[in-house]
């Protein structure tokens, strides 16, 4: 291998590399969170019929025949690509657009694992549902960067007794 | 996998696999002792994270335990 090769192959490894870094990783990255998108979709469809509230109390005419507590989470990353846009855009400031579909995808993916838990436990409706979100240190001490983001979802399951079933034939 | 996982996004399915069984754990641990005080149920129950050093997190419930009759 001649000196001539060995220079472009260091500046492939210089200049290249951290483009197809970060061309890769918005192909992919995009890809997952279009996937991602399109299952929340459907399984938001699916359980629509089942009541979930942030209220703390039942309407006076429900009666609850049991009752434990649920709850969803998830910890999710930004992919590279994304990172850089917004490490750039923290530079100047103002609304930060490429984290924005990251939170909304972890809070509906874990008030969806929540209505899951509920669901394969055979219970009727949610209440009291809270949200969480905290952030996730990195485990190589990379700095103050961080590994991901955690979103928890937990509410009460209740069950309906009386054979009282909410939906939009009762009025 | 996590660190790969950094790169192209998505869930990091091993750390919320961690973090659910912590909270598990925590869980447990509340009810337990939520039991020996001699109660019978918990209310209220809240849950919080804190990422008190690189690499570790601690994982934290707590509620009201209560007699119901």
């Amino acid at each position: 291998m001649d000196g001539a090769t060995l220079h472009r192959i260091g500046l492939f490894i210089q200049y290249a590399w951290p483009l197809l870094l970060l061309l890769s990783t918005y192909v992919i990255g995009t890809i997952i969170e279009k996937r991602h998108f399109s299952s929340i979709r459907q399984r938001e469809q699916d359980c629509i019929a089942m009541p979930v509230v942030s209220f703390d109390t039942m309407p006076d005419d429900w009666q609850a025949g049991a009752s434990t507590l649920v709850t969803g989470s998830i910890v999710i990353s930004l992919d590279y690509f994304k990172r850089v846009v917004a490490g750039l855009r923290a530079l100047f400031g103002g609304r930060i657009k490429t984290y924005e579909p990251l939170l909304d995808r972890a809070r509906r993916e874990a008030v969806l694992r929540m209505i899951e838990d509920a669901q394969s436990q055979g219970f009727d409706a949610v209440f009291n549902v809270r949200l969480q979100t905290s952030r996730l240190a990195n485990s190589w001490g990379e700095g103050n960067s961080v590994a991901g983001v955690e979103m928890l979802a937990f509410g009460t399951a209740v069950k309906l007794g009386s054979g009282l079933a909410p939906g939009p034939e009762r009025s | 996998m996590a660190g790969l996982k950094n790169f192209v996004g998505g869930e990091l399915a091993g750390y919320t696999e961690l973090l659910q069984d912590s909270r598990k754990e925590a869980t447990d641990r509340m009810v337990e002792q939520a039991r020996s005080m001699g109660a019978n149920a918990v209310v209220n129950v809240r849950f919080a994270t804190s990422s008190i050093a690189q690499g570790a997190a601690e994982l934290f419930a707590y509620g009201t335990a209560v007699r119901v009759r």
